[in-house]
């Protein structure tokens, strides 16, 4: 399947490229992407925000707009990718599922009519 | 004190978190949107499947109401949940479905936050938070 292809089916992607979130929102914009090798763009700055000893070593917790990230597949439809991203996180350690596009505030339509 | 990011002008306050389960031992990362009016720390059961959880290791069946209507799920304990650069290990979850059209995987709710003091700098994009002894 091309890697481009915006239905609801889902891709999977062949030759993996390193790409920043603003890259992969213009790439696949309003898609779920599946992102593996996580890495934020300034690596020093993952730890310098802390006075008390990390919980978290060895996890990113940047946000995803601050990091780079390989693309293993991608669809318009969460639960459609669950199945690939079981197989695919086998092959990738740390893989994630984010929405490129507007991410809607619960309760919103009651809050604004 | 530890100081999570997020981007100010975002309609929602969203910050990474992360879940480890029996097929992901190095830690699942998730797009979670800090909700403190929601009562539970939800995950939608997909990405709880993911990861190697099912229904029937739940806790009990349970019924959420919250402004949009009536929810069912059920309640899960996970090995181990982060968010906010803090971790909960045995932590329980709410397995419950949220509309497609937000396009988030869970929240985290004050079942995961009244471990800690926190505060929201809105305007600086930033969440202070410092654990509390219990």
């Amino acid at each position: 399947m091309l890697a481009n292809n915006t239905t609801n089916a889902v891709a999977t992607m062949i030759a993996p490229e390193r790409l920043t979130w603003d890259e992969i929102c213009r790439r696949y914009p309003d898609e779920w992407v599946v992102v593996a090798e996580i890495q934020p763009v300034d690596e020093t700055d993952e730890m310098n925000e802390t006075d008390e000893m990390d919980e978290m070593e060895g996890v990113c917790c940047v946000p995803i707009e601050d990091c780079t990230a390989i693309v293993v597949a991608h669809g318009k439809n969460r639960k459609n990718l669950s199945p690939e991203i079981k197989a695919l996180q086998q092959q990738y350690p740390g893989l994630g599922a984010f929405f490129t596009g507007r991410l809607i505030p619960p309760a919103y339509e009651l809050l604004v009519p | 004190m530890k100081v999570t990011r997020f981007r100010p002008k975002d309609d929602l306050i969203i910050v990474q978190g992360t879940l480890w389960g029996p097929l992901n031992t190095d830690g699942r990362p998730l797009q979670l949107v800090l909700d403190t009016g929601a009562a539970e720390t939800i995950i939608v059961p997909h990405v709880l499947d993911e990861v190697g959880y099912s229904p029937r290791q739940g806790e009990a069946i349970s019924v959420m109401r919250s402004a949009v209507g009536r929810e069912e799920g059920y309640l899960i304990r996970v090995e181990r949940f982060a968010g906010l650069r803090h971790q909960s290990r045995n932590f329980r979850i709410h397995a419950q479905d949220l509309p497609d059209e937000w396009n988030i995987e869970g929240l985290i709710g004050l079942s995961f936050l009244r471990q800690f003091n926190y505060e929201v700098r809105s305007r600086e994009g930033r969440i202070c938070v410092e654990r509390v002894p219990a």
